[in-house]
């Protein structure tokens, strides 16, 4: 299984091509300039790899939450080489990505920045998968699942809402992301799924309500 | 500041591979080579090197014990040695977290982890906190006179005495210098 994964929505622009479980080629650009330069990092992700769109089993994409702009020019980008190409696509979400490679057990909280001041959470727990936005505070007192007395793992954008989870009295296990940058992540998730039946399937998650 | 005097490990190099069984080794090196040194330091940046000197002597499987007050530098040490190891600056809140891992591609990780919050060292089994003391990682721990029994017998102790403007003094004992 080849995959080619892009990801744009938690900050610049990175491809990377996974094959049967390791990735073979990867390119990474910084910054909000990147977005305008990133089928050049799509092009530098497959010559790494030694691959070509024949080689490719499917495409994944990050849908979001996180910037708004990243993630629909990132959509853009892989809708338009999934139908250029002819190679099903698949959407994976931040969170999804965020969530792979973690350590057993739950509850995870998976941490996304949106807007300036406002984050995006989901709480993967025994009860089920709860999500939330807003302010810092806010976000955390709509997830029921948050509770003292278990271990609440926590990755992504950790250290926006760490105080805060001090201040509820919970214990805290934050760990890194298993992989180096979104879009090999994403490709990882992909990889382990069914693609979109149809392009149009694939939208962007801006992680807010209404949004 | 001073270096250290002379290289510790070469002298030990030897007993590390006679000794096959890791208690065995634990145990020598406890009983035989540990000791106190001293030092005292006027500001955060010399505190800050110091923890990057020790960070470099460091080896997978390594437990620092860090004590001291609020407000000591226990944090700060911390984040010496997590910037010498992995080359990043951790921003994580102190006595807020109890586990934080740090890793980079290719590096041995860093945990750290602080058990202010702890009332009672039995939560540190429910919480499921020794699985950080599996060997895999370097493990510093603050505030773990609430919870001794879970750090291994053998490990660093770093006790940071002062507060505010005073210097600090740090009392290293180190389980593998002669």
């Amino acid at each position: 299984m080849t995959v080619l994964g892009l990801d744009a929505s938690r900050g610049g622009f990175s491809a990377a091509v996974r094959r049967d479980g390791r990735t073979a080629g990867e390119a990474s650009l910084p910054g909000a300039v990147a977005l305008e330069a990133g089928l050049g990092a799509v092009a530098e992700a497959m010559r790494a790899a030694g691959a070509t769109a024949h080689d490719l089993d499917r495409i994944a994409v990050g849908i979001g939450p996180g910037s708004f702009t990243g993630t629909r020019i990132a959509i853009s980008y892989a809708k338009s080489l999934a139908q250029g190409w002819q190679i099903p696509l698949c959407g994976v979400d931040s969170f999804d990505a965020i969530e792979a490679g973690a350590p057993n057990g739950t509850p995870i909280l998976a941490v996304v920045r949106g807007r300036p001041g406002i984050v995006v959470l989901r709480l993967h727990a025994e009860g089920g998968i709860e999500r939330s936005s807003g302010a810092v505070a806010s976000a955390l007192d709509a997830l029921r699942g948050l509770r003292a007395g278990a271990l609440t793992l926590v990755a992504g954008d950790a250290e926006d809402v760490l105080p805060a989870l001090g201040e509820r009295g919970l214990a805290v296990r934050v760990f890194p992301l298993a992989f180096s940058s979104p879009a090999q992540a994403i490709a990882q998730v992909a990889a382990q799924r069914e693609p979109a039946r149809s392009l149009h399937e694939i939208r962007a998650d801006y992680g807010e309500p209404g949004a | 500041m001073r270096s250290r005097r002379g290289g510790p490990q070469g002298r030990h190099v030897g007993i590390r591979l006679c000794v096959q069984r890791a208690d065995m080794v634990y145990h020598v090196r406890e009983r035989i080579f540990a000791k106190t040194m001293e030092r005292t330091f006027y500001t955060e940046a010399e505190l800050l090197a110091f923890a990057g000197e020790i960070a470099r002597e460091l080896r997978r499987g390594d437990v620092i014990a860090l004590s001291g007050p609020l407000g000591a530098g226990k944090t700060a040490f911390v984040r010496g040695v997590v910037a010498e190891r992995l080359d990043v600056d951790p921003v994580s809140s102190p006595t807020f977290t109890f586990w934080h891992r740090y890793a980079r591609d290719g590096r041995i990780p860093v945990d750290h982890l602080d058990f202010y919050r702890i009332d009672n060292p039995r939560d540190v089994r429910e919480l499921g906190l020794e699985a950080a003391f599996d060997g895999d990682s370097i493990v510093l721990v603050e505030w773990w006179e609430r919870a001794p029994e879970l750090l291994p017998p053998v490990r660093w102790e770093v006790d940071i005495a002062g507060s505010g403007d005073q210097p600090r003094r740090l009392a290293v004992r180190r389980p593998d210098t002669a």
